[in-house]
């Protein structure tokens, strides 16, 4: 256990129900629009009408009388009774398929039921047994969702969903819920279903987790404690994390376009995934779980606070921000296996400066001359580089080098007036060998070498220098490009890149 | 005493009324402590003050035992009638209906032993708090039904927790003397609760709850 000064310092990244309540639902879920979550009837017809795609309504019954004249033999094979404003998924029934010949369903735990039973259920429904506050409510009869293939092999009957967290425009965090035997096919964690962390950059699972159930749990305050587990609960026991879900993009656009049209500014969408239809928007949630944060084992608040305020055009990008800021939890899993960290094709690098004593007196003069405002010599520049794998060493803009000291070095390799470019590589060999130990002789011109650059053949110096490149110092060798239209200062090559794997898809990060 | 509190009992009111009236605010201020910052939840705020002055007018020992057979009753009743089919408040009054037989032979019972131990003599019970008691079968069947027994049995104990403090706090003879000599806490009991409702740090137990979380917040921060 932490000490608990140190615990109460790392909590303030992880998201509370009283921070949840005052900070995010409070002000940033109106009442109206928290009316529109809580009615799943009236959410259904906001999304439907917004063009958002969620599973199709075949009966609303509002009262007795409706019940009373339902024609149960129009009902389809397969549907869900849901009440409208049930909670914790209570009230639900799933049936998959009608015995021949007979007014009966069946249930997913192969039991039956008849239309007494169905009325039954439906009058308790009405009645608002299952209701927020047990107040009247309405239930409604839609069609079920068909599993998807891939996520049907990890459920247990019932129908797994994705719930992302939306808020600000921007998917923060995202679990996939799992049915068991446990939960009787239900996806609330609550029940007993399975919870498995996404990373929101590459709509993986990562960590998943089921609720403790044992003496412990039975003491006050300690109902909502959960176990990482690795596999499935059944006896199959597959593997839970590394799941590419599928639609994953479009999981996204369908989240944030929830939060656009139903006024929820911190916004739980629960998404389902058909079969024939892809993703179906389940239903809204205006005060979203916290349970989340254990699946995915990363605080909620601290990603909350780095986009509050944040302008966000649309929704490509709203996903751009959270794939930069909180996607990642699978590379670090690759990094804690290879070892290795994982870089886009543009990074942010850190370039150090020459150290003040191989630099000449007079050039950190004209150097404070030209930039007034700075007290000190030269300094450390934070600079975006490109990856390239098609060069083997480095190469460094003459711009950035001359920023960072390496102006007297530059005038050095000047003044030798070596020619622009050579007809070929034997000439430029040839001029090299008769010049290179009088080049090499600069403090800072570690090496000079040939190079092609705009298919020009030429002879450029080679420096020293260190570099930070996420967060991995890196004391390299970096040729001073020719080229003016270099369109980022630098460029690391493969002398560089040993530690790292490179992910193509990935674009640089902003923290 | 005071000179309010004074003035209050020879205007003719009750120990006992002035006694209720000033540990209401302190039992409700209890069960929101409980539940913003330690993370208690109870069946709402009006059970466990309803059980802690039935416990103090009744006799602690014998009302948790009383409270005892009313919620192993609903608990029994509920599970005879859970396969067949009612409607919902017609199942509640049904399982008042069993409480009301399981309470009759339990008090019954209770007539047999209490020749040997006036303990359990339940038959001369105040019938105030007998009736308060038996009130929260409605909560209890309630969450039973929506949440599943585990969180049903775990609500009645945390209600039961908060309400034995608040028993304890009146039964205690300086704590009671005090909060009667001293009725300015009622305005005081606002201030708590106005700080309370603006608590928005950690419930204690969610430091348990997401101790994984915190500890990996830890691990990365120290990478």
């Amino acid at each position: 256990m932490l000490p608990i000064v140190q615990m109460i310092k790392n909590s303030r990244q992880t998201l509370g129900l009283n921070h949840r309540n005052a900070v995010y639902i409070r002000p940033y879920n109106k009442s109206k629009f928290k009316r529109i979550a809580d009615d799943k009837l009236l959410c259904k017809k906001i999304l439907s009408r917004n063009n958002i795609p969620t599973s199709q309504i075949y009966k609303v019954i509002r009262n007795h009388d409706q019940l009373d004249s339902i024609k149960w033999e129009e009902l389809p094979k397969s549907f869900a009774l849901k009440p409208n404003i049930g909670t914790g998924g209570s009230g639900i029934i799933v049936v998959y398929g009608r015995v021949k010949n007979s007014l009966e369903w069946i249930r997913t735990d192969g039991s039956t039921l008849n239309v007494n039973a169905l009325k039954n259920h439906i009058s308790k429904i009405l009645d608002g047994q299952f209701s927020m506050g047990n107040r009247k409510d309405t239930a409604f009869i839609e069609e079920r969702v068909i599993n998807d293939p891939l996520l049907k092999k990890y459920s247990y009957k019932g129908v797994p969903d994705i719930r992302v967290i939306v808020f600000n425009r921007v998917p923060i965090m995202a679990e996939l819920r799992l049915p068991t035997a446990e939960s009787r096919g239900a996806a609330n964690l609550h029940a007993g279903g399975i919870g498995v962390g996404i990373d929101i950059a590459t709509g993986i699972t990562t960590v998943a987790i089921h609720r403790i159930s044992n003496l412990l749990t039975c003491f006050p305050g300690m109902s909502d404690m959960y176990e990482i587990i690795e596999n499935t609960l059944d006896e199959n026991q597959l593997p839970i994390s590394g799941i590419q879900i599928p639609h994953w993009r479009e999981i996204l656009e369908i989240a944030i376009k929830c939060q656009d049209v139903s006024g929820l500014k911190f916004l739980g969408a629960d998404i389902a995934l058909d079969r024939d239809k892809g993703p179906l928007v389940f239903e809204l949630n205006a005060r979203s779980g916290i349970a989340i944060q254990t699946a995915n084992l990363s605080g909620m608040r601290d990603r909350l606070e780095r986009i509050n305020g944040l302008k966000i055009k649309d929704a490509e990008h709203g996903i751009r921000i959270a794939k930069n800021l909180f996607g990642g939890e699978v590379e670090d899993e690759i990094k804690s296996i290879s070892g290795r960290n994982i870089l886009g094709l543009i990074e942010k690098a850190i370039f150090q400066p020459v150290p003040p004593t191989e630099v000449p007196v007079e050039e950190v003069k004209k150097h404070k001359k030209r930039n007034r405002k700075k007290r000190s010599g030269f300094t450390t520049i934070k600079t975006k580089v490109r990856i390239n794998t098609g060069i083997r060493t480095s190469k460094i803009s003459p711009i950035l080098a001359t920023r960072l000291g390496f102006r007297p070095a530059l005038d050095f390799f000047k003044n030798e007036e070596i020619p622009d470019s050579f007809q070929s590589r034997d000439d430029a060999r040839k001029y090299l060998e008769s010049v290179k130990e009088k080049l090499i002789g600069h403090t800072n011109i570690v090496d000079v070498v040939i190079t092609v650059e705009d298919d020009k053949i030429s002879i450029r110096p080679v420096i020293e220098i260190e570099i930070e490149l996420d967060e991995e110092n890196i004391k390299t060798q970096m040729i001073i490009s020719n080229r003016k239209d270099m369109p980022y200062s630098a460029e690391i090559g493969r002398n560089d890149l040993k530690n790292f794997l490179i992910d193509t898809s990935k674009t640089f990060s902003l923290h | 005493m005071p000179q309010l509190t004074q003035w209050f009992l020879d205007r003719g009111i009750s120990e006992d009324i002035l006694l209720i009236i000033s540990f209401i605010p302190i039992l409700v201020t209890m069960t929101s402590i409980s539940r913003y910052i330690f993370g208690i939840k109870t069946f709402g705020i009006y059970s466990p003050m309803v059980l802690a002055f039935s416990f103090y007018f009744m006799g602690a020992r014998q009302a948790f035992i009383f409270t005892f057979i009313v919620i192993l009753g609903a608990w029994l009743i509920r599970d005879l009638i859970r396969r067949m089919q009612f409607h919902y408040i017609s199942r509640i009054a049904i399982i008042y209906c069993g409480v009301s037989i399981f309470m009759l032979i339990s008090i019954t019972l209770s007539t047999f032993i209490s020749s040997k131990d006036p303990f359990f003599n339940f038959g001369q019970l105040s019938i105030i708090p007998a009736i308060m008691i038996i009130s929260i079968t409605d909560r209890f069947v309630s969450n039973f039904i929506k949440k599943g027994p585990d969180a049903a049995v775990r609500l009645t104990l945390e209600t039961l927790i908060i309400a034995i403090l608040g028993w304890a706090l009146m039964r205690f003879e300086p704590t009671r003397y005090f909060v009667l000599n001293n009725l300015w806490l009622i305005p005081v009991m606002i201030f708590v609760n106005y700080l309370t409702g603006n608590y928005t740090g950690m419930r204690w137990t969610e430091f348990i709850r997401f101790n994984q979380v915190i500890k990996n917040a830890s691990d990365s921060s120290n990478d």
